[in-house]
């Protein structure tokens, strides 16, 4: 028997004659048998230990899906919009003309709305629904938050 | 790529209809019978019609509420898909306004009826009160109900709050829907 092939049964945790005649002769594969015991002996030990509570963080796996229905939307859109109707950045202003032009009516303009504060959006309340025996009545109770 | 766009489109367009054939109202005379009754924390004998016995029953089992009286009643009658109905009058004996209103109701197309109502709104007013100057300040609104309800056809369905009042009184609405074929 070669040291590999005791290796191999030792490992195995199979010990016949051989495995123990190749023992009596080679060292090395005594020294590791004695591991293999030592090590059977702490996994052993280990097996009623209790592990130390982990946190696991599972990832969500649509969190960027999103992005990339608004990216698919807003190609198809860039598509499907005309390029004369897409919008095109005004040009600088020209220098004062020489001859000042008759001042026209202005429409007109829009009331410019401020800036308001935003208000606290108003709470739906809470609505429990209780069934009944009676299957012909439901009750709804409003709780307000 | 037009091959792609001109599929994109024909599943659109056949979405759109599926969804357009799905969706189509059905527009459906719908009748609320609404009673709105009061629970009341100090002791009282029940004051309900026949037809909410079997309410009370479950309220009493439910709730610590002494008794229960019915303080108004109504039927209110609209079309679904249209711009909703309300109604609104004085509770006897209380004098308190009170106001009943939905945005819409919508029917199921099946039987058994389904019936949505959005926007379902109820709010008691006290007597108005007036400034200073004569002018009215305020809605004095005293309590209010304000909810969406699913309720098959037929069915007793009860809104209620508690606490609208110092008394711990509780705002109850039985509505009874009835779809008219």
């Amino acid at each position: 028997m070669t040291c590999r092939d005791c290796e191999l049964l030792l490992a195995q945790g199979e010990r016949n004659e051989a495995v123990e005649e190749h023992l009596l002769e080679c060292a090395e594969c005594r020294a590791l048998d004695r591991d293999v015991a030592a090590n059977g002996l702490v996994l052993e030990a280990l097996r009623n230990e209790e592990l130390p509570r982990i946190e696991v963080k599972i990832p969500r796996p649509r969190r960027y899906a999103w992005l990339a229905v608004a990216a698919a939307a807003g190609f198809l859109i860039a598509l499907l919009v005309p390029a004369h109707k897409r919008p095109v950045a005004s040009p600088e202003p020209s220098a004062a003309p020489f001859v000042e032009a008759e001042p026209q009516e202005q429409a007109p303009q829009p009331p410019v709305r401020e800036a308001v504060a935003r208000r606290p959006e108003k709470l739906e309340p809470l609505k429990i629904k209780m069934l009944t025996p009676d299957p012909d009545v439901v009750i709804y109770w409003l709780i307000d938050n | 790529m037009k091959r792609v766009l001109f599929l994109l489109g024909t599943a659109a367009a056949f979405a759109w209809g599926q969804e357009k054939q799905s969706s189509e109202p059905v527009i459906k005379n719908v009748e609320l019978t609404v009673y709105l009754l009061s629970g009341v924390q100090a002791p009282a004998t029940d004051d309900v019609p026949q037809d909410l016995a079997a309410i009370a029953k479950q309220l009493h089992s439910l709730f610590t509420y002494k008794g229960y009286k019915l303080a108004e009643s109504f039927i209110l009658r609209g079309r679904s898909s249209s711009n909703g109905a309300g109604t609104e009058g004085i509770l006897p004996g209380s004098g308190l306004h009170y106001y009943f209103r939905y945005q819409r109701v919508r029917v199921t197309a099946e039987k058994p009826y389904m019936v949505h109502i959005d926007n379902l709104s109820m709010s008691l007013n006290g007597p108005p009160a007036y400034g200073p100057d004569g002018k009215q300040r305020g809605n004095n609104q005293i309590a209010s109900i304000s909810t969406d309800l699913d309720l098959t056809d037929g069915q007793k369905v009860v809104v209620g709050k508690s606490s609208i009042n110092a008394a711990g009184d509780a705002l109850i609405l039985v509505i009874v829907p009835k779809v008219i074929e």
